[in-house]
């Protein structure tokens, strides 16, 4: 990435020169054009209603996320009834058994992510409202949130397989608790809220802030 | 931000308008809601947060110990802590909010460990899941925050609802915290807790009976101690008494409520029973006394009393009487057993004896000694109670309640018949002799026969006894008479009854024990025969009537007053008509001479008494005859005519000589005697029926006997004889000159020396009657 401020400012954004792209084809259309010619997809300057919904999917998953570290993830049993385990006693529990390292995975995975997916979406779209000059660097954190997004989804992978994998009556059994699906949602939300995101508006908001 | 751009203005003007109604919005409405429903939830359900001191905090962790209320978790432990006088452990636990009604001071927490111990493990489910905190919740007390658990689980009784009780012990035997309480072996609740009485007389033992078993506990109810293992009784009553398993080891209480009392109603809560220290003694019942003779070992405690083979009570104790004079026990009597005490119970102990008739009471000496006790129905049925009886060192006679019938045979001795001797029928035991008792003339011996044979015994019976072996000997032979082994041994009484449609009997109908089968069956007329002298005579000599026995003798006595033998004889069944008035009895015995020899078979077969009936009405029977030594020369044979014969000498006439008519023998001389004057000789002849009519008024009767030798001179030597049987024997001829009228018995001729000439050329035509 180029981070000289010096360069920074020599830019022409599409809507600059009165082009619009089709977002289902990546045709560049002029500025008037509805609908795109290739596709016939309708063509906007930017993507409709970006802002409000990574603002709803960022904040549904921010709520969700409460439950999501509050509720158990998921009970395993051995001979016995088990315990129900949230995220983060799981995590204490690895710890205790002295698996440090997984416990740190998990906790990235987990914890670490989610939460700075959330607090990046919410900086990002903080910083389209309130335009700052640093553009490349709100760039490089929207990219690896969506590089990042798809990773958090390990946990309920792992849950998944368990449960899957893992039911052998009284010897055994994983169950997934509601914890797991508050955190599944947590986990798409915040994808989805990337994914509406549309970073272009930062290129605005930083050619706003320019003149 | 109002500094807009012209491009995104009119975007973003849409985007204004449009996302005000965005459905996107719904998401972290629903999230919210979400949320808010959760944080609601959680706030409302949150645990309330409680202390609990506990003494020690074995097994308990932080954040996983639970606590249960029956099976389910209900709270967790969130803290441990010691307290601050380091004696005991601050438990805090945070308990569901459902229970929040439930946190009262009477509630109770204890922790639940795994517990193996002989009684059984409990607990085992913590060996998995670890330990964990039992809650018992009561809404009835005051909410409070903070408790003390309890150091072990509460009493069953105080968990749950059901019968609480208290049982009163004189000791607390292997009782236990724990202890089962056994109904028909079937657990129906524990011991809760004991503790001594507020007065340290007794142990108060608490127990818990579970609700669903609660209406078997009546007021009635008797408790008693089922722990360990209760040994009584003797070898072959050996008695080992136990509930289970666990309460050999744990002890136990066993409860029964009697059926044969009336319905009682059930315990109420709290209720006071005495815990009796077994079995036998939770039966209490009628306490009776028993005096028993000085020399009755009774042996040990717990002499059972038994009924017909029934066990209806136990002795308790024993004791001496005051003055010494016995032994005294105190028999405790089953509930259901109190009617027999009545008056007229007998009580006698029962020990082993070996004897001839074998070996008895040989149970008790395995089995130990036991009284046996015995009512008749009809004292039962009087009912009068009576609570001290008289004990019997031995076996008394049947009660008249036995079954079977009972009957007294008198006899004038004993004669080898003992208490248990047989009474056979046919040879076949139907019953057996009770008992003996002398009376004033003889002996009382009462007999049982068995029910099943009593309709064998009817008015027609005769007993008589079997004892020992009857040897009856003889040159005619010899007849042992023997009963069974049995009864030669040990005495025995055997009966027939001749006439099986006789009448009955009832019980204790008097008969009469004859010593011997014989004498049993002697059914004919008892005559009274009178001898000079005893010579050949023995009981059994025979009495014939042409050469028929008719009777024999059955007793010989002296007379010392008149000097001669008495002798008692028993004449046949159908030959009680040969006594009569006139009946005539001699006695027949061998006779040797040179011309008479008789009766040679009385040498082998001994002497027996011939009999001529008289002629008397059988009304007028005698039953006193004096017997003659020989047989009476008047005899008349039984048909014939009798004549008498006169003659100066009797010369060789002798009984039995024949009458010739030419030479055939027609009659027979049946006696002789002096004639009365004694010039003279009486000769009784007898002419055979036949030949009756040979005789006439003119008939000549000479002597025939001998040779007569006539020597002359000029006539030379003339022998004559009758026959070679008359010289030898002697005999009488006669002749008749002419038919006539045949003469009267009795008339009397003269019996010439020798034949006129002319007499033995007479032969008149007569015809012989047929």
């Amino acid at each position: 990435m180029k981070t000289d401020p010096a360069e920074v400012r020599h830019w022409t954004t599409g809507a600059g020169v009165g082009l619009k792209l089709c977002l289902s084809c990546h045709k560049v259309c002029a500025e008037q054009t509805t609908h795109c010619p290739r596709c016939d997809a309708r063509v906007y300057q930017r993507r409709q209603n970006s802002i409000t919904r990574s603002w709803a999917l960022t904040l549904t998953a921010a709520l969700l996320y409460i439950p999501a570290n509050l509720l158990p993830m998921m009970t395993v049993s051995k001979f016995e009834e088990g315990q129900p385990q949230t995220i983060f006693s799981g995590v204490i529990e690895l710890m205790n058994q002295g698996m440090v390292p997984i416990a740190l995975l998990v906790f990235t995975a987990s914890v670490v992510v989610p939460v700075l997916k959330l607090l990046g979406m919410v900086w990002l779209l903080i910083c389209v409202r309130f335009p700052r000059a640093t553009m490349h660097r709100q760039q490089m954190l929207y990219r690896m949130i969506v590089w990042i997004g798809r990773w958090s989804m390990l946990d309920i992978f792992i849950i998944s397989l368990l449960v899957g994998l893992v039911q052998f009556g009284k010897l055994g059994t994983v169950t997934a608790g509601i914890g797991a699906y508050a955190f599944a949602s947590v986990v798409v939300t915040t994808m989805l809220a990337a994914m509406q995101f549309d970073p272009r508006l930062l290129w605005d908001a930083a050619e706003i802030k320019k003149p | 931000m109002n500094q807009n751009t012209s491009a995104p203005e009119p975007a973003r003007a849409n985007i204004k308008k449009r996302g005000n109604l965005s459905p996107v919005w719904l998401l972290p409405v629903v999230a919210l809601l979400i949320v808010v429903w959760l944080a609601w939830k959680s706030v409302s359900e949150a645990g309330i947060v409680i202390d609990v001191q506990f003494q020690n905090g074995r097994g308990i962790k932080q954040g996983k110990t639970e606590v249960m209320l029956n099976g389910i978790a209900v709270g967790k432990v969130t803290d441990i802590a010691m307290s601050d006088d380091l004696k005991s452990v601050n438990v805090t636990l945070e308990m569901d909010r459902r229970m929040s009604s439930s946190l009262t001071d009477k509630s109770r927490f204890w922790l639940v460990r795994p517990q193996v111990s002989v009684a059984g493990i409990s607990g085992l489910d913590t060996l998995v899941s670890g330990n964990y905190i039992a809650f018992q919740p009561d809404d009835s007390g005051v909410k409070r925050r903070k408790f003390v658990a309890l150091p072990s689980p509460p009493p069953l009784g105080e968990q749950e609802e059901g019968l609480s009780l208290t049982l009163r012990a004189k000791e607390l035997s292997s009782i236990q915290n724990g202890s089962p309480v056994y109904y028909r072996r079937l657990k129906i609740g524990e011991v809760s807790s004991y503790n001594l009485s507020v007065d340290d007389q007794y142990v108060d033992v608490e127990i818990f009976i579970k609700p669903q078993f609660a209406h078997l506990v009546r007021r009635n109810t008797r408790f008693w101690n089922a722990g360990g293992v209760e040994l009584s009784g003797s070898l072959t009553n050996l008695k080992v008494r136990t509930q289970s398993i666990v309460s050999i080891v744990q002890g136990g209480v066993s409860l029964y409520t009697p059926e044969w009392e009336q319905e009682f109603p059930e315990a109420y809560q709290g209720d006071v029973f005495p815990l009796y220290r077994d079995y036998d003694e939770a039966e209490a019942g009628i306490a009776v006394e028993i005096d028993f003779p000085l020399d009755v070992a009774l042996g040990q405690e717990k002499t059972r009393i038994l009924f017909h083979g029934k066990e209806v009570g136990l002795v308790r104790d024993t004791q001496l009487k005051d003055d010494y004079s016995g032994i005294t026990a105190n028999v405790i009597i089953r509930p259901d057993a109190v009617n027999l005490m009545v008056k007229g119970a007998r009580f006698w102990l029962v020990k082993p004896s070996i004897g001839l008739r074998g070996v008895s009471g040989l149970e008790t000496l395995l089995g130990g000694r036991y009284i046996n006790m015995d009512v008749s129905n009809k004292d039962i049925r009087a009912a009068i109670p009576k609570r001290h009886f008289e004990g019997l060192a031995s076996e008394p006679p049947a009660s008249p309640s036995a079954p079977g019938l009972h009957l007294k045979l008198r006899a004038g001795s004993l004669a080898g018949i003992s208490h248990g001797s047989p009474v056979l029928f046919r040879k076949m035991q139907v019953g057996s002799v009770q008992s003996h008792e002398l009376t004033d003339d003889g002996v009382l011996i009462r007999i049982l026969v068995n029910p099943a044979y009593q309709h064998l015994v009817n008015d027609s019976s005769r007993f008589w006894n079997v004892s020992g072996i009857t040897l009856h000997g003889g040159l005619q032979g010899f007849s042992i008479k023997a009963g069974t082994l049995n009864s030669m041994l040990a005495g025995g009484i055997a009966f027939d009854t001749p006439d099986r449609t006789s009448g009955k009997v009832k019980n204790g109908t008097d008969f009469i024990l004859y010593d011997n089968s014989e004498k049993a069956h002697q059914f004919g007329q008892r005559i009274t025969l009178i001898f000079a002298t005893a010579e050949g005579l023995r009981v059994g000599t025979k009495i014939k009537y042409k050469g028929l026995v008719v009777g024999h003798l059955t007793d010989l006595k002296l007379d010392q007053q008149e000097g001669h033998i008495v002798a008692d004889a028993l004449l046949g069944e159908n030959s009680g008509w040969v006594a009569h008035e006139g009946s005539r009895f001699w006695l027949v015995r061998p006779k040797l001479g040179l011309t008479n020899t008789a009766n040679l078979e009385t040498l082998v077969t001994g002497q027996y008494i011939e009999v001529l009936p008289g002629s008397g009405q059988e009304t007028a029977a005698e039953t006193r005859f004096t017997v003659e030594m020989a047989v009476p020369d008047d005899l008349p044979l039984s048909n014939g005519l009798r004549l008498q014969l006169v003659s100066s000498q009797l010369g060789s006439i002798r009984r039995g000589n024949p009458i010739y008519y030419r030479e055939i023998p027609v009659g027979t001389v049946t006696g002789y005697r002096l004639a009365d004057p004694a010039s003279q000789v009486l000769i009784f002849i007898n002419i055979e029926e036949r030949y009756k009519s040979l005789v006439t008024r003119k008939s000549r009767f000479w002597n025939a006997s001998g040779i007569e030798v006539k020597f002359g001179l000029f006539s030379g030597a003339q022998i004559r004889t009758e026959s070679l049987e008359a010289l030898l024997a002697g005999g009488i001829s006669f002749a008749t000159p002419e038919p006539g009228e045949p003469v009267a018995p009795g008339y009397r001729f003269t019996m010439a020396e020798e034949p006129e000439s002319q007499w033995l050329r007479w032969a008149p035509a007569i015809s012989i009657s047929q």
